[in-house]
């Protein structure tokens, strides 16, 4: 059985040299894990296995892209927990509070183990080389080459480092999640808030749409008295369910800087 | 990448895989030649060799992967009755009674979903016959 600590590891062991050879069923298959599609109403998908062999049973009525992804997540926890019970919401295995946060930390590895999987940093860096900052028009190319949803394919490119880079999702309510590149130092945390100047209150209140990458200033996304000395790069779009999804891009090496 | 990108992929996929084929044709003797006459080391041939079976292994997992995948759409509705007939309350006691000897006994043993809803009674009499199909399901945690 070929060792799968590293996602990409096992794509280059098996001559993977191109996105549309990424066959997730397949590699499920040299992992000893055999893939089910039956509807599911409890969750995306599920994995049960034993030592050597494995049973993933993935939601047939999810479209094909998120199936892909299930799979791959699935895959991750088969790498990453065996010997473990975990399941994210009370039910009838009684998981307690602090059993949850613990799963929550394992849907997470399993999350960056299905995207290293589906999106692997050797195939995906020559295809962005290069650039200053990121657009969503680099997420979509990233999403239609390796057939991964838009939403996974931001939060990979950003947490590939390819440039330091924040993807930050606010809803009416405020910030509900956000991701940073390794490479922006702690301190630059995103508001909870929108800030006034950002392209993303216009986008949420006022509905307008600038399609374009913008220079805004940086205050208008960190709440710290030096962030006024800079300015980053931010394009926002509105996702289908009414959340605003922000591209921050950090062009200003001052920022990057150690403190 | 364009479409004749992936064309070139494909094509590339398909060389790969003739290569594969070409080296694992060969007797050892055949293939210790060739790979003198490239001016390879023995670690280099070794790695091509592995290489090449694990490529074969792969391309044999999508073959199969595939082929399953069509047994089973045309094997829908087939089920274990002892299992699918069993009352949701004692379909619910099955499965958690196979849960804990499972996580007892197996130190392998592995079970995770991201719930967003309450799984439902048939979810719950699948994942038995998920865990009777991994040979984990044992006919005491259905008393």
């Amino acid at each position: 059985m070929i060792d799968h600590r590293n996602p990409e590891e096992l794509l280059r062991s098996l001559g993977i040299s191109a996105p549309g050879e990424i066959d997730v069923v397949a590699l499920a298959d040299v992992l000893g894990v055999e893939v089910r599609r039956q509807p599911l109403s409890g969750c995306e998908a599920r994995i049960l296995g034993t030592s050597e062999r494995a049973i993933i049973t993935v939601n047939s009525r999810s479209i094909p892209t998120r199936q892909r992804f299930s799979i791959a997540h699935e895959l991750g926890h088969w790498r990453w927990h065996r010997g473990r019970a975990l399941m994210c919401k009370p039910d009838d295995m009684e998981v307690g509070d602090r059993r949850r946060l613990s799963s929550a930390t394992s849907e997470r590895i399993a999350d960056r183990y299905a995207a290293a999987l589906l999106m692997p940093e050797y195939l995906v860096r020559p295809i962005l080389s290069g650039l200053s900052y990121i657009e969503f028009s680099h997420v979509y190319s990233i999403s239609q080459t390796f057939d991964t949803s838009f939403i996974a394919s931001a939060i990979r490119l950003v947490e590939l480092n390819l440039v330091p880079s924040l993807l930050v999702c606010h809803n009416i309510m405020g910030r509900k999640w956000f991701v940073r590149a390794r490479d922006i130092p702690e301190r630059w945390f995103p508001r909870r808030e929108l800030g006034a100047e950002s392209l993303a209150l216009d986008l949420m209140h006022a509905g307008t749409d600038r399609r374009r990458p913008e220079l805004v200033p940086a205050h208008a996304w960190f709440d710290r008295g030096d962030a006024y000395q800079y300015e980053i790069m931010e394009q926002s779009c509105r996702l289908p369910t009414g959340d605003v999804l922000s591209l921050l891009s950090i062009t200003d090496e001052d920022m990057l800087e150690d403190l | 990448m364009k479409a004749g990108d992936n064309e070139g992929a494909m094509n590339f996929t398909r060389l790969k895989l003739a290569m594969a084929d070409e080296l694992m044709s060969l007797s050892e003797k055949e293939f210790s030649e060739e790979m003198s006459a490239e001016g390879a080391s023995p670690e280099d041939a070794k790695q091509t060799v592995l290489s090449a079976m694990r490529r074969a292994l792969y391309e044999a997992s999508r073959r199969r992967a595939t082929i399953n995948e069509l047994h089973r759409s045309s094997s829908d509705g087939v089920s274990d009755s002892q299992i699918r007939s069993l009352d949701p309350e004692r379909a619910r006691a099955a499965l958690r009674a196979a849960v804990e000897r499972c996580k007892v006994a197996d130190t392998g043993f592995l079970m995770a979903a991201r719930n967003e809803a309450e799984v439902s009674d048939d979810e719950i009499r699948d994942m038995l016959l998920n865990l009777r199909d991994l040979g984990l399901l044992l006919d005491q945690d259905l008393e």
